[in-house]
């Protein structure tokens, strides 16, 4: 079995620009199998995730909960919200 | 994605963020990753890096495309940092599997090869890559009176 990150060394990165994501609506563009998004969400207000890949997004869903959380399988071109929805967008290595 | 495209999807998340908000970029330097190998004591022996000038294109492109939106006075630079991610496996296959399966970037025969000759008993495999984050925000227009 493949160990991400078990350093949390990307977490630790994030968490010094964003000490806290409380109250923050957040997008997260990327996000893969939740791998960041499980560290950060219970303590978001609410929390979307998108990844072009399915099979990805489905296991995002089963590690992340909550009624606050929804996950697309859309790559972000095709992603629509209303302007100014989002007090944090993260770019999860997919740019 | 092009840059091109990188930077209209850049200008798309400027008009998604609350006026307050922020944006984070994170995504690997234009270093190539490396591998290595812990064997049981500790001991770190490098094996060399998994080549891939296509992967390398790709986020010098993301570095242009953040350049370009802070240059055209889009996006305001607030924060950066480079970390180091690591992935740890301790079979060869399956890291080489999973880099085939996942990454753009190639698991060089050579390199595995190389890798599988100086493999030791309960040693694992470090696969390691520099990460850039950017907290960027949307610019401001000072209006003067």
């Amino acid at each position: 079995m493949i160990e991400h990150d078990p350093e949390h060394a990307e977490l630790a990165a994030i968490t010094a620009v964003i000490p806290s994501f409380s109250d923050h609506r957040v997008l997260e563009i990327g996000c893969g199998d939740g791998r960041l998004t499980r560290h950060y969400a219970s303590r978001a207000a609410a929390v979307t995730a998108v990844d072009p890949d399915q099979q990805a997004i489905t296991e995002c869903r089963a590690a992340v909960h909550g009624s606050h959380f929804v996950a697309y399988a859309i790559g972000f071109e095709e992603f629509q919200a209303p302007a100014h929805s989002y007090d944090v967008i993260i770019l999860s290595w997919s740019l | 994605m092009t840059a091109e495209s990188m930077v209209h999807a850049l200008r798309r998340t400027t008009e998604l963020l609350t006026p307050d908000g922020v944006l984070i970029d994170l995504h690997p330097t234009t270093d190539f990753p490396n591998l290595a190998i812990i064997h049981r004591d500790g001991r770190e022996e490098p094996l060399g890096p998994l080549v891939s000038e296509s992967a390398r294109d790709r986020h010098a492109a993301a570095d242009c495309a953040i350049a370009a939106t802070i240059a055209e006075g889009t996006l305001a630079r607030e924060a950066a940092a480079i970390f180091v991610f690591s992935r740890y496996s301790d079979a060869l296959d399956e890291l080489a599997d999973y880099v085939n399966a996942k990454w753009t970037t190639r698991f060089d025969d050579d390199l595995r090869e190389a890798a599988r000759r100086r493999l030791t008993p309960g040693c694992r495999l470090r696969l390691w890559e520099y990460v850039s984050i950017q907290a960027l925000r949307a610019a401001r227009t000072e209006v003067s009176s």
